[in-house]
């Protein structure tokens, strides 16, 4: 039986046939290998534990291979370091941020679950509702007199007299 | 059909994103789509932003405003053209105070007092809005009953059900929707036993069990823990400014009350000021510190508790910051305050959005 702390490397396997080796402890930043790994009665007795993601590509697992590496190896991982290099790992197009977090919910890892969830949320921030729709492709589904009600809201809340003009 | 919330996204995934918005966001997002808007009106976004502990507590003051024009006024005592005068009674807004980003806000006035607001008014934070309660017109003085609740998520206010009764100088606190004022005096200045409670989803007015005694100019702290409203000290009718060192508690399951005696300081002033030790006692914010002895206003936001007051009659308002971990023996740090936010605070509570 392999366990995470007995298992020396996982080889993962993307759809499309592209294989990336990880250290055991790097691997158990994903909780779906620890269970995988703890089930696993196959492997083989040099420590060595392959594991198939249908449906995740090579270009999508080596991102995600590169942020277990950075967020398993503790000298780096430290406070404000591992922030700007957080920030710049997930400066990406929306597809592949999409990717990410399918990937991130597949293989369970949470820490990647949350960069990703906030970074879509980060999205949100600061944008127009047409900005919004535009982005993430959402369909404006108000009808004209809904339309017209949000309106009216907005200049009621927006148009009201200033207690600043006052002073 | 129901539209997905974040087109190529499961419905689960899309909304572990959007509990992540952050609430400042939320008023422009429900103008997105009906989806985005019914999950954020229903209050079922809020709701799983406090499970997944993404929601926040701001601090909301009821501050005399001051503009940059009357602050250089009053630390110069230079009187600009046009700018400070003297002798104007201060008007109040509610401004807003988020820990985290540790930034200002001044929330639009209320429709009915473009003026300010009615003074002496009262508030409460219950399910991510921002109750207003009574106070005196700015005008005329006059007691109102009139009660405003401000939805962060509209960025607007609405007017509810007044309060039943004239009340002044009155307990509040806030649970789960529900809002209790009890105490403070009527129109003659009786001191007043009675308690109303006001369901905030049904927009209607309650009157619950009346306290043993009169408490006027008392002040309500809800334990969470214990499910109790605590009305704290007060004075009745022909003891005025004598105030009691008792407190009166009820209990929200069973709405009966009891008397705990030697539960507040005999003599002293309970208004803004009680706070919660680690043990459960009270103990008032006055002494925490002496920059902050009189007119003391202390809102506690989870982190830690904002301390505001003076030193000396008329000073200079003074913000402290206290660190939760030790409760009155909390670290104190000065806060650095946006001049325009550094106007007299009459009272204040937490809202958590």
């Amino acid at each position: 039986m392999a366990s995470p702390s007995h298992t020396r490397t996982v080889t993962l396997k993307s759809c499309d046939d592209v294989e990336f080796v990880l250290d055991g402890s790097v691997a158990t930043l994903s909780q779906t290998l620890v269970s995988a790994m703890a089930e696993d009665s196959s492997s083989s007795d040099d420590g060595t534990f392959t594991w198939c993601v249908s449906n995740i590509t090579g270009e999508v697992l080596a991102k995600v291979v590169e942020f277990c590496n950075k967020h398993a190896d503790i000298s780096s991982s430290r406070g404000e370091d591992l922030k700007e290099w957080d920030k710049a790992f997930i400066s990406v197009e929306l597809d592949l941020l999409y990717d990410l977090i399918l990937a991130a919910d597949n293989l369970n890892i949470e820490s990647l679950l949350d960069l990703t969830a906030q970074r879509v949320a980060d999205e949100i921030k600061g944008k127009m509702p047409h900005e919004i729709r535009m982005l993430f492709n959402i369909e404006k589904d108000f009808t004209d007199e809904e339309e017209r009600e949000i309106r009216r809201e907005h200049a009621w809340a927006y148009g009201g007299e200033s207690l600043k003009s006052f002073l | 059909m129901e539209e997905e919330l974040i087109p190529g996204l499961p419905e689960d995934i899309a909304m572990k994103c959007l509990i992540r918005l952050p609430y400042n966001s939320h008023h422009v997002a429900r103008r997105v789509s009906k989806t985005w808007r019914d999950l954020i009106d229903s209050g079922g976004l809020h709701r799983l932003r406090k499970q997944n502990g993404e929601s926040r507590r701001v601090v909301c003051l009821v501050q005399a405003l001051t503009t940059l024009d009357t602050a250089v006024a009053d630390s110069t005592a230079q009187v600009r053209p046009g700018g400070f005068q003297p002798n104007r009674q201060a008007a109040y807004g509610v401004s807003v105070f988020d820990p985290v980003s540790n930034h200002w806000e001044l929330l639009d006035p209320i429709p009915g007092y473009p003026h300010g607001l009615p003074l002496f008014c009262q508030l409460a934070g219950t399910e991510a809005k921002l109750v207003v309660l009574g106070g005196w017109d700015p005008v005329s003085w006059d007691p109102v009953r009139d009660v405003w609740v401000y939805d962060f998520k509209r960025k607007s206010w609405r007017r509810c059900a007044d309060m039943p009764c004239v009340r002044s100088f009155f307990a509040v606190g806030a649970l789960n929707g529900l809002v209790f004022v009890a105490g403070g005096h009527d129109e003659r200045k009786n001191a007043l036993r009675t308690v109303s409670l006001y369901d905030m989803g049904r927009d209607e007015w309650a009157v619950a069990a009346e306290m043993e005694e009169g408490r006027d100019e008392c002040e309500g702290v809800v334990m969470k823990g214990s499910d109790e409203l605590w009305v704290v000290g007060g004075y009745v009718t022909d003891e005025q400014g004598m105030f009691r060192g008792s407190a009166e508690v009820l209990h929200l399951g069973t709405g009966e009350w009891r008397s705990v005696d030697g539960a507040w300081l005999k003599g002293r002033c309970s208004r803004g000021c009680v706070g919660v030790g680690k043990d459960g006692k009270l103990f008032t914010w006055a002494d925490v510190d002496p920059s902050v002895r009189l007119g003391t206003c202390a809102v506690s936001f989870g982190d830690g508790t904002i301390l505001t007051g003076s030193a000396r009659p008329g000073g200079a308002q003074r913000f402290l910051w206290v660190g939760a971990k030790e409760g009155e023996n909390g670290k104190v740090e000065v806060m650095d305050v946006p001049i325009e936010f550094s106007g007299f605070v009459q009272s204040g509570c937490c809202v958590e959005l």
